[in-house]
């Protein structure tokens, strides 16, 4: 839709139609306008052959006298003061320039001050949601190590500790394979009477019973191990055997020496060899794979900064084990049969 | 490629993160004045060193957090219109009117900067990067960092030069 142009606005339209930058259809209308107004028409062609370029006498400029007087260093001079000013406020070669201009102080100061401080009391607050959850192993310290270590040692010391009173059952058939308490008993009194009726009735020497041997010399019993008579039903359906305690009796006329069997020979067997020669373990106390096993155990604790084993037979018929970790104790009782 | 002793672990990551999110997030909200676009800045590029802590080598972390949170920051200031220049200018002014504080008429002043001189002079002021890091970080000539640098000071030294504060 074309513009209707006027007298009360051909004005608006008058250099953009000299410089010819109308577009079509305005400019269709301005020149029916024209047409129109011969007068201004006149005037517009004048107008359209106007110089506007003056005939102006040239003005030199001294650019010198503009310029600041600046003692320029090898560096820094007066085109790129601002720059060195701004990227290197605190350079060696900015403050000599300034002791050179002094008058560029204030100048030099304010760049300086444009140095921004971080605020310290900005800070992120879910630090802890960002980071991972460690490997339970790699958090740990030396001193936790050991104490795990420790722990399992005792265990393991615990579980070797609870053979004597332990009692396995796989039965096969044919074969009675496992041993019991009681089974232990029996055997010390067959063995020991045996033993007995061998020394012919040298009755005065005091066999040591049961009651005053203690748990190491237990293990040392030898174990009785009978051939199974049951089927495999009976043995699905076996009654559970009573645990209750049975005072040994005591019997005279017994030699101490079945619970040392190899000492007062220059033999000795592997176990107490491995004690001796490797760990320097008394062979009284390695008489059997399982003692060599527990007493070694006990020296290397023993041996262990922070770490200590000790075990304690008290009166009242409890034998106490005590590993101490790094100050902390762990503790396991032992309640003895009594009569 | 990294040597393997040079892999971030966990444990690493974790010490990284004590060490950096406070810096990281300082500049961030230095950028944009606002505490969400800052923090999604921080975890975004946590999110993406841990995601590449087989490949960014321990020594190079520092920078890959600070390029990840500059691209994050130029990304929000052209995608988002709240960023706008004219809404920074005009709480600029305002904060200059309440406080003559030299820190915080400057940080009104950084307000009012195009978002790559607010970085670059964030980078070189807050962290202590020199020139080529910060080129590095930016991707930027030596030169662009030197000039953006330059325009940045000229601006903010305009804006406290214009005030009655004591320098």
């Amino acid at each position: 839709m074309s513009i209707k142009i006027d007298i009360s606005n051909y004005e608006v339209y008058v250099l953009d139609y000299i410089d010819g930058a109308l577009p079509p259809d305005t400019r269709l209308s301005f020149e029916s306008f024209l047409a129109a107004h011969p007068t201004i028409a006149n005037e517009i062609e004048e107008l359209g052959t106007l110089d506007l370029t003056l005939d102006q006498p040239k003005v030199e400029i001294d650019k010198k006298a503009l310029m600041m007087e600046l003692n320029g260093s090898s560096h820094i001079h007066e085109d790129n003061y601002e720059m060195a000013f701004a990227v290197e406020p605190e350079s060696a070669t900015v403050t000599e320039f300034v002791e050179l201009n002094p008058k560029l102080e204030r100048e030099a100061r304010l760049y300086a001050a444009t140095r921004l401080k971080p605020d310290p009391t900005i800070t992120f607050g879910a630090k802890s949601e960002l980071k991972k959850a460690l490997p339970i192993w790699e958090g740990m310290s030396n001193n936790t190590w050991r104490a795990a270590a420790a722990i399992l040692v005792l265990i393991g010391l615990i579980s070797v500790l609870n053979n004597v009173e332990q009692v396995v059952y796989s039965p096969r058939q044919d074969v009675k394979d496992y041993v019991s308490f009681e089974d232990q008993m029996g055997a010390f009194e067959t063995v020991t009477l045996a033993q007995s009726n061998a020394q012919d009735g040298d009755v005065k020497s005091m066999a040591r019973t049961t009651q005053d041997m203690d748990t190491d010399e237990l293990e040392l019993l030898p174990k009785k191990v009978e051939q199974s008579t049951w089927s495999p039903g009976e043995i699905e359906n076996r009654p559970t055997p009573s645990y209750a305690f049975q005072a040994p009796k005591i019997i005279e006329n017994s030699s101490s020496e079945i619970a040392k069997p190899r000492l007062e020979s220059d033999e000795l067997s592997i176990a107490q060899l491995i004690g001796k020669e490797v760990l320097g373990i008394d062979p009284a106390k390695a008489q059997t794979t399982q003692a060599l096993i527990k007493e070694s155990a006990k020296k290397i604790i023993d041996q262990t900064d922070q770490l200590a084993l000790d075990s304690e037979q008290t009166k009242d018929k409890r034998k106490i084990f005590r590993l101490k970790v790094a100050g902390i104790e762990f503790r396991r009782v032992r309640y003895l049969a009594s009569n | 490629m990294c040597n393997r002793a040079e892999k971030l672990n966990v444990k690493t990551y974790n010490k990284v993160v004590d060490k950096h999110a406070d810096g990281l997030y300082r500049f961030a909200y230095s950028m944009c004045k606002n505490e969400d676009d800052a923090q999604d800045a921080v975890q975004d590029a946590f999110s993406k060193l841990w995601e590449r802590k087989d490949q960014v080598n321990q020594e190079k972390v520092k920078s890959y957090l600070f390029t990840t949170v500059h691209n994050k920051m130029i990304d929000l200031f052209r995608k988002n219109s709240k960023y706008s220049s004219v809404e920074v200018h005009e709480n600029a002014a305002v904060s200059q009117s309440i406080s003559p504080d030299l820190q915080e008429v400057l940080q009104s002043a950084l307000n009012t900067l195009p978002e790559i001189q607010k970085s670059v002079i964030l980078l070189r002021d807050y962290e202590g990067y020199d020139y080529n890091e910060i080129a590095e970080i930016t991707d930027l000539s030596l030169s662009q960092v030197k000039v953006y640098i330059f325009r940045a000071r000229k601006k903010l030294k305009s804006y406290i030069g214009s005030l009655d504060l004591v320098i």
